[in-house]
């Protein structure tokens, strides 16, 4: 039997049909939680944040264009998700830098052979969480699944001029950061 | 010998299309402590970040789309997902327009049906233009004339006078102020414009029948015009 098409999911979603929206839900639910867990740098913080993007796509999904990729769509509907949730953290907890040290960005996951140096890692992961959000989750975004600067900006809701800006300004901000150290690494 | 400012502009712009840096600009880093820091910590970063997402589990997968569900599901949650906005509008702009036949006003110029109690009428072949002025303000007696384009009269007995249903209206007076056919008798039919009695000019009409029951318009229009 063959697969249904984006657009008649979508279609069947919007007629209230719950099975269309589970097989929507399978899906894009690894790339979904993926990008959650990537920007928040949390697992549990990402669970969250995908359950909302997944609930709040459902009831937004009359206003979805259907001439636009849903898998974009539904992306930038998680970043919005995932910027709430960090704003939301960093009002509760000022030291963001701490507590992505305590959650560990892409921790426990990656291996060991990726990067060098729990030490290493650790600092980078410091770094990356003191970053103002927009440039957080611009470098998150474009680092992750190998997103090029129109996706990212697409995610983002934004320019890829803005995207290439933040991303300039964050490299720069993390060379200073980790200058001294990744200098001697160098 | 290349700048270190045009150094790390290659390197931003190396990252940007993930392209491998030049053997100059290899060159620049390995002398440069402070470019070579830039070069370092975007590479660094962008590996972290490439593992970020982590690995995920099937079971954590599953758990996601369930708990969606569950989420949908509660109660309290919309039952659909909502309509587009376009069918949004159209139902709003259906209601708004049932509001307004509601309301007895119309959002544009009614049809005047003026042929609905006519007690004896004769056929008109061609249209007959009448003139009716009738309060349309139910609280103060306000005139309007409002052009009535008759299209066809068909006849039809008058009932008996102990079955003529009730009047609807309170009387003549309270809708009709006076009716002025303006019609001509080159609008009528031959047989009909030949009769002597045809007033050339409608007078101001009785509003009572002979009876002195309350006339219709259309009665009242027929019969200063034909009797």
């Amino acid at each position: 039997m063959a697969p249904v098409s984006d657009g008649e999911l979508v279609r069947r979603c919007r007629l209230g049909d719950r099975c269309a929206f589970r097989e929507r839900v399978q899906r894009h639910r690894a790339m979904v939680l993926r990008v959650a867990r990537a920007i928040t740098g949390s697992r549990e913080d990402g669970e969250d944040v995908a359950q909302e993007a997944f609930v709040s796509a459902y009831r937004a999904l009359g206003r979805y264009d259907s001439s636009r990729d849903f898998d974009t769509w539904l992306r930038a509907i998680t970043v919005r998700h995932a910027v709430s949730a960090l704003r939301a953290r960093r009002r509760r907890r000022p030291n963001g830098a701490a507590e992505v040290a305590e959650s560990g960005l892409g921790g426990g996951d990656e291996p060991a052979a990726a990067i060098e140096g729990a030490e290493l890692r650790q600092r980078v992961r410091r770094a990356i969480g003191s970053l103002p959000i927009r440039q957080r989750v611009a470098i998150t975004l474009f680092g992750l699944d190998g997103a090029d600067l129109a996706e990212t900006a697409r995610a983002m809701g934004c320019s890829v001029g803005a995207v290439k800006t933040h991303l300039h300004r964050a490299r720069e901000r993390l060379a200073r950061l980790l200058g001294d150290y990744v200098e001697g690494d160098g | 010998m290349m700048r270190c400012r045009e150094a790390r502009a290659l390197i931003h712009r190396a990252e940007d299309r993930r392209e491998p840096i030049s053997a100059e600009l290899a060159e620049h880093a390995t002398a440069c402590a402070s470019c070579r820091a830039l070069l370092e910590a975007s590479r660094q970063a962008s590996a972290l970040v490439a593992q970020s997402g982590g690995a995920v589990s099937a079971d954590e997968l599953d758990g996601l789309t369930e708990r969606v569900m569950a989420r949908l599901a509660a109660p309290g949650s919309r039952r659909t997902a909502p309509w587009p906005r376009w069918a949004l509008a159209g139902v709003a702009a259906a209601a708004l327009f049932l509001a307004g036949l509601a309301s007895g006003r119309g959002l544009w110029p009614r049809t005047v049906v003026v042929t609905r109690d006519v007690p004896r009428v004769r056929v008109v072949d061609r249209p007959v233009t009448v003139i009716v002025e009738k309060p349309v303000v139910r609280e103060r007696v306000v005139t309007r004339r409002v052009p009535v384009v008759v299209t066809r009269i068909v006849e039809r007995p008058a009932p008996a006078a102990d079955q003529q249903p009730p009047q609807r209206l309170p009387s003549t007076s309270d809708l009709l102020t006076s009716v002025r056919a303006v019609t001509s008798r080159e609008y009528l039919p031959a047989a009909i414009a030949a009769q002597p009695e045809l007033p050339a000019e409608p007078e101001r009409l009785d509003q009572r029948t002979d009876a002195g029951a309350p006339m219709s318009v259309a009665a009242a229009s027929l019969k200063g015009v034909w009797r």
